[in-house]
């Protein structure tokens, strides 16, 4: 079986005119149920590489594979979808819509795939929110819900595709130190029951030692 | 619901006072725009009906009949070329039964009534005035100029020597219905019984006309039999013109459309009319730009929120909608709420604005359609309004917002 996500050799330059380049050639795969740190000084290139693992950039160059294609030829629309339905992003901001509840949020995925609002959706993100411990905040603004809250809603929502991978740009950066062991057992748990693979970028050392696999980037480079 | 709908309706929501401001904005505008048109349109079409009131909409007039060659250019005979107008000779239209058929059934013509015009000097006693005669035929002049309606005193018959002088003239005079006067031609004098006093809501009219039956016209002028004018009612009064020129080319009679009678008028009404459609651009040129600043404002507070929208698998199509859909609620219902406003202040205005004898100076009414299509301009205006800061927010890069 081919990985989720294949890397190989991608590099990326930022810049026409000053040219930066922040990727030197990065060759990674992972697989269903991987649960893998990404580490590495600030400015190393940990969220460079993460947006192009989640379709949300394109590498300078190298070769990008999402269950085995090459997303090199395709165009905005295809990746769109390809992104909604195979990957689900946690970030170090909950960015929960405030205009929306809770519930609506987790919505939000599964609206913005099949165009609109099917039977069933509503139930299926209650029970995501009940999985993340918020069962009983479905109808509660973002502002009206804690931090913590706000993140296992936004995790939440990252499930709400029932994606192959979900990318996280340290997910816990924001939260204390409770919260943040709250968050980090429960994306365990999810990559545990579901299999569900998992990419956390992550500054606390602790954090990374806790998972299957680290990756550190130095220079734009792995190692 | 679409999903592009339901976000949209809840940035609407979310914003209540920014989307009370846009839908103001656009309120405030179409109202300007309903008061405007209904105050235009009313004002037109007052003036309008009260130039023809008292005037046919196309006349047929044989003596502004074209001169014509009386020999015609042709084989091997060679014409002098020079066409001179007949001296003094009062021309008729021959024939006229059938011509006014003829008239009748052209296309867009919905009444014709003959009439025999001259001149004479009306006698009271030692008092003389000089007036225009008609010679009528009661029931198919009244179908062109309404002037069975406008019997003051009397009522509307001629018989025998019978006949209508204007409210002014008969004022002037101090004659009234029952009493005789003259009227004096080269041929004679012949006394008439006054039947009806009329008032056609145009002094020089009341004041310069009188009506008698068309064959007491046809003895004073001496042409027993015959008639000078064909009086014509077109069904869209705007067409005249073109009537009149088709029918000219029909029957060869020199044919005079009102609305070439009244140039002046009509140069005035369509100055009035582009000026205020003018105005009408540039509000809604306004209420587009108050739409679409505060849109590109809210585009960029939302700048992550549409980072992560297209994250979680949202089209570029679909943030472009949400946009749109947003700016065409706002005309919609901004522009629902502007024509009641609008129509309100015109209804004010009309009733604050009245004639002495309280009837109202403009009559200002509004059409379901026109409402339709206010509504509708509003609306299209929002959709272009939010154009710009839709196509703003479709470009928005995920990565480069989302952190
Ligand atoms: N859009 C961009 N244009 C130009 N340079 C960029 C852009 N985004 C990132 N960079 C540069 O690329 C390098 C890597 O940035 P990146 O955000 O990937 O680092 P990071 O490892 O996530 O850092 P941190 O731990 O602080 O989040 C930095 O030097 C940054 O200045
Ligand atoms: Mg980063």
């Amino acid at each position: 079986m081919s990985p989720i996500l294949s890397l190989a050799d991608i590099t990326k330059t930022y810049g026409t005119r000053i040219k930066t380049q922040v990727l030197h050639g990065i060759s990674l795969d992972v697989a269903r149920g991987d649960f893998l740190a990404v580490t590495g000084q600030s400015g190393s290139g940990k969220t460079t590489l993460l947006n192009i693992m989640g379709l949300l950039d394109r590498p300078t160059d190298g070769k990008l594979l999402v269950n085995g294609i090459d997303t090199a030829a395709m165009d905005d629309e295809s990746i769109t979808a390809l992104r909604g339905r195979t990957l689900g992003f946690v970030f170090q901001f909950h960015h929960l819509l405030p205009a929306l509840t809770i519930l609506e949020n987790v919505m939000m995925p599964m609206m913005a795939d099949k165009g609109s609002e099917t039977p069933g959706m509503r139930d299926a993100a209650a029970e995501l929110l009940k999985r993340v411990g918020l069962g009983e905040r479905l109808k509660y603004k973002p502002d009206e819900v804690s931090g913590g809250q706000r993140q296992r809603a936004a995790i939440a929502r990252a499930l709400a595709m029932r994606p192959a991978v979900i990318l996280a740009d340290e997910p816990t950066g924001n939260l204390d130190t409770n919260s943040s062991a709250e968050v980090f057992t429960l994306l365990r748990e999810i990559n545990k029951a579901d299999g569900t693979a998992f990419v956390i970028v992550t500054h606390a050392a602790d954090i990374a030692r806790q998972c299957d696999r680290i990756v550190e980037i130095v220079d734009g480079r792995l190692v | 619901m679409p999903f592009s709908v339901f976000i949209a309706f809840k940035y609407l929501l979310d914003e209540k006072r920014q989307t009370l401001f846009i839908m103001s904005a656009c309120a405030i505008g179409v109202a300007v725009m309903v008061f405007l048109y209904g105050l235009i349109s009313g004002l037109q079409r007052s003036l309008v009906d009260r130039t023809l009131g008292s005037q046919a909409h196309i006349i047929l007039n044989a003596n502004k009949e074209k001169p014509r060659p009386l020999a015609e250019a042709g084989g091997d005979t060679a014409v002098m070329a020079r066409v001179e107008r007949g001296f003094d000779r009062p021309q008729m239209i021959t024939d006229w039964p059938r011509r006014i058929e003829a008239v009748a059934s052209s296309s867009g013509i919905v009444a014709v009534a003959p009439r025999l015009t001259g001149a004479a000097l009306l006698r009271r006693g030692d008092v003389t005035r000089p007036v225009g005669v008609s010679g009528i035929e009661p029931e198919s002049f009244t179908t062109i100029i309404p002037l069975a309606k406008s019997i003051v005193a009397g009522r509307y018959d001629l018989v025998g020597d019978e006949i209508f002088v204007g409210k002014d003239l008969a004022d002037d005079l101090g004659v009234t219905v029952g009493d005789r006067v003259a009227l004096q031609t080269r041929g004679g004098a012949v006394n008439f019984l006054i039947s009806g006093v009329f008032d056609l809501g145009n002094r020089s009219v009341n004041e310069n006309q009188v009506f008698v039956s068309l064959r007491q016209a046809q003895a004073l002028q001496g042409a027993p039999g015959d008639i000078n004018q064909i009086d014509t009612r077109v069904g869209e009064i705007f067409e005249a013109e073109r009537i009149a020129r088709r029918l000219e080319k029909e029957t060869g009679i020199e044919t005079i459309s009102w609305m070439e009678q009244n140039s002046q008028l009509l140069i005035a009404l369509r100055s009035q009319s582009s000026s205020s459609f003018l105005i009408q651009f540039f509000v809604m040129v306004a209420v587009a730009l108050g739409i679409a600043s505060v849109l590109v404002v809210s585009v960029v507070q939302k700048r992550a929120e549409i980072g992560i929208m297209r994250a979680f698998g949202a089209k570029r199509s679909v943030v472009t909608r949400i946009f749109l859909i947003q700016g065409a609620v706002v005309g919609l219902l901004g522009s629902t709420v502007g024509c009641f406003v609008g129509t309100g202040l015109a209804m004010f205005f009309r009733n604050s604005a009245k004639n002495p004898d309280g009837t109202p100076r403009f009559p200002i009414s509004y059409e379901l359609s026109e409402y339709v299509v206010f509504i509708l301009i509003a609306t299209v205006v929002g959709i272009i309004a939010a154009s710009l800061p839709a196509r703003q927010a479709a470009r928005i890069d995920p990565a480069q917002v989302v952190h």
